[in-house]
């Protein structure tokens, strides 16, 4: 017969090399350890004895590019912190605690997030998708703990921040504080003041008017007198962030996306007479863009010393300073705001709270956790690692002064978001009404009909949830 | 003679256009591929993409893979996704040899409908499947080990649905010839079937092995401790907040990742084509 491939010998070697793996599989069953990898025995500070927090570990999930040792930012080249610095912090003020990191990537984080509250694997959680999780009873809610605290006072935030993250517990008719700001984040214009200089047009005002931008994305469109270059007066993403872009128009004329929070109270205006004139604006705004906004192209200059594009509309602030300086354009770029409407308000909400999981064992600690990833020390150490703080007093540090110009505009930002917030945008109607601004950005229908389809499925979807 | 050259010089033209239209095709396809690598080397790619690409770095720098490489990370997360896929493909390949062979050589009663079963679970996705597995490990104490990823595979529908069909091919014949001889079911499969089932067996390492090696949303839920992390946790660490990344670093990892990938490939690939050709073989 022919020889094989496998023979008796083979199989009993490969069964005695799969035993040595589930030998080694079973030695790393670490589910005892931390991130950190470190002893439950901290070395931050004495542990008095008796301490309200002897034996206690509190777990906090945090999402994002986080590292427990110190790394290089991937910009600038700098070392930066790991979070060892918060623990050690954390421990040496609280003698006898001991944290615990879970970190997970931004990736797939709703259905780990999910899973972990399930089963209660963490304390503390950094949350985007609150009101999801809020409803299904899942969360802490925080008004007892604020108002026993006398030492804490929601003060502290940049205004609009706590309103913006309450949410509707199982049983609330009325949006309750679940979570507390803990990394902001904003929306606003961003520009490249050369550009405007070369075609000799005024900079944008601070807060800029529909009709402003088109009247100078228009001019700025064609060959640059200067340097000879094709330049584009605007650019947008035609696809993932185009819904917040066109619900942002139709705030500059007083329209909205609808109202309600709960969702059988909820009510779309999708294809409202504001929201269409905003979509009949981008398209017009399409004419003044490069090919390939849909399919998110056509801005690979940006930010660059070759930059071609002249308003850039809908930007937030993740490493807006550190790409700016990297490539010396401090002088070239600059901020104006959103469209508001008459109340002052427009724009996304955005960013992430900071919660309690209904299942801890530790809610005293991890309020206390709270209350330190939004002191002083923790905010300065999270935006020296790249995220934006939710406190005023950022506004006084030495490291945001120094970037004013840039970050001034930010703050301002965070602090007039539209509310209430676009809670659904996580959920199916964003998707439906994107969808649809693609369709009418390529042609396939107009923006009523465009507008009137997104209504409608989007209307479906809630009778169907 | 004159025709005999003119025809060698003939062939000769001939071999020179295939080998250019061959080696067009390769730069084609491999352009990315040196683009990706090139990118990784460009210490400016993080601020900007290039653009337009270009296959030498504007600044070349190992600074990106020393980002990769920092803190043992990513050293730790490939003995992490060695592990786990060496074992899950190790004990899926085995079983469902096993099963397989079952399906096609047993007699049994209800082979039908069982085999029905296994074809089932097919049709689920992961998805709907996430929170009850993760409950029934989180209940048993498995969470935060590898024992999550490497069972479940135990029954890979895909699989055993492949190697039925590879046993099909074989003849009968050989299995009667054996019985004859006096050997058991087990005898019979390790000595006349089992040598037989290199390619398939190959087939099924080089599938198993990129489904374990990719997983990617399974072990984000059952891994909590970074020490655990396989390679596709270690990569979309990297990633920010709205999905973008940082061109040169996310290169430098996705050249670092796919390695493994092409020196499996570069070893197996004889035995997908052996695969391929035996399935034609007829159970005569």
């Amino acid at each position: 017969m022919k020889k094989g491939l496998f023979n008796k010998h083979a199989f009993i070697l490969s069964g005695l090399l799969l035993l040595l793996i589930a030998v080694l599989v079973a030695c790393s069953n670490s589910s005892d350890t931390s991130s950190s990898g470190q002893d439950s025995g901290s070395d931050g500070g004495e542990t008095a004895e008796g301490s309200k927090w002897d034996g206690k570990t509190l777990k906090v999930q945090l999402i994002g590019d986080f590292s427990m040792e110190d790394s290089t930012d991937p910009i600038t080249g700098e070392k930066t912190p790991g979070l060892d610095t918060l623990k050690e912090e954390f421990e040496k003020q609280h003698p006898g605690a001991t944290v615990e990191f879970i970190l997970m990537p931004w990736e797939g984080y709703t259905e780990k997030t999910q899973a972990m509250l399930t089963s209660g694997e963490a304390d503390v959680y950094q949350m985007p998708g609150i009101a999801d999780f809020a409803a299904q009873g899942l969360l802490e809610p925080l008004q007892p703990y604020i108002e026993e605290d006398s030492e804490f006072s929601t003060d502290i935030f940049i205004d609009q921040q706590v309103e913006g993250w309450k949410a509707l517990g199982p049983d609330s008719d009325e949006l309750e504080i679940y979570g507390l700001p803990f990394f902001g984040d904003a929306r606003f214009i961003t520009y490249d003041k050369k550009l405007f200089d070369d075609w000799g047009v005024e900079y944008l005002s601070d807060h800029p008017t529909m009709e402003e931008i088109k009247e100078k994305a228009e001019k700025m469109t064609g060959t640059n007198p200067v340097t000879g270059e094709q330049n584009y007066g605007v650019w947008f993403r035609g696809d993932w962030s185009s819904a917040f872009t066109l619900l942002n128009a139709a705030e500059g004329i007083n329209g909205k996306w609808g109202t309600g929070f709960a969702w059988d109270e909820v009510e779309f205006e999708f294809n409202s007479p504001e929201m269409v004139e905003g979509l009949n604006w981008m398209l017009d705004m399409q004419e003044f863009a490069p090919e390939g906004i849909v399919s998110n192209q056509g801005n690979e200059k940006w930010m660059t010393k070759d930059n071609n594009i002249a308003i850039m509309l809908n930007t937030g602030p993740a490493n807006l300073v550190q790409q700016t300086y990297a490539q010396g354009l401090e002088d070239r770029i600059a901020i104006a705001q959103e469209f508001k409407n008459d109340e002052g308000k427009g724009g996304l909400f955005a960013g992430s709270p900071i919660t309690i999981g209904k299942a801890s064992e530790n809610k005293d600690l991890a309020w206390e956790w709270l209350k330190f990833a939004t002191s002083d020390f923790a905010q300065k150490y999270f935006y020296e690692t790249g995220a934006f703080p939710s406190i005023k007093s950022a506004l006084e540090w030495e490291s945001v002064k120094e970037y004013e110009h840039l970050l001034g505009p930010v703050f301002e930002a965070m602090s007039t978001p539209y509310m209430p917030r676009y809670h659904w945008a996580a959920a199916q109607p964003r998707f439906i009404l994107t969808s649809e601004i693609e369709a009418a950005l390529t042609g396939k229908r107009n923006a009523q009909e465009a507008l009137d389809k997104a209504q409608k499925e989007s209307t479906e979807w809630l009778e169907n949830r | 003679m004159i025709s005999t050259m003119s025809h060698k010089k003939a062939d000769k033209i001939t071999t020179s256009v295939k080998f250019v239209i061959l080696l067009i095709f390769g730069v084609v396809l491999m352009a990315p591929f040196v683009w990706m690598v090139s990118v990784g080397f460009d210490r400016t790619a993080n601020i900007s993409m290039p653009f337009p690409p270009r296959l030498i770095p504007e600044e070349l720098s190992g600074f990106n893979y020393g980002i990769v490489f920092e803190n043992g990370r990513l050293i730790q997360s490939y003995i992490n996704s060695a592990i786990v896929t060496i074992t899950s493909v190790a004990i899926g390949v085995s079983s469902s040899l096993l099963a397989g062979y079952a399906f096609s050589k047993g007699r049994f009663k209800g082979k039908k409908l069982l085999f029905i079963v296994v074809l089932c679970t097919l049709m689920i996705p992961m998805e709907p499947r996430l929170i009850p597995l993760y409950k029934l490990f989180n209940s048993v104490d498995l969470l935060n080990t590898f024992w999550p990823l490497i069972l479940p595979p135990l029954i890979n529908g895909m699989l055993i649905f492949l190697c039925k069909q590879f046993f099909d091919q074989l003849p009968d014949s050989l299995r009667e010839a054996a019985q004859i001889d006096g050997a058991g079911e087990f005898k019979i499969f390790f000595s006349v079937y089992f040598p037989l089932a290199g390619p398939i067996a190959a087939t099924m390492v080089i599938l198993a092995f990129i489904w374990s090696w990719n997983d990617f949303l399974w072990p984000l839920v059952v891994l909590n401790n970074q020490d655990l992390h396989t390679v596709p946790l270690y990569l979309a660490s990297f990633s920010l907040e709205n999905g973008t990344s940082l061109g040169g670093l996310t290169m430098a990892l996705a050249t670092v990742s796919v390695l493994p990938i092409i020196v499996v490939y570069l070893f197996l690939q004889r035995y997908i084509i052996q695969s391929i050709a035996l399935s034609g073989v007829k159970g005569e």
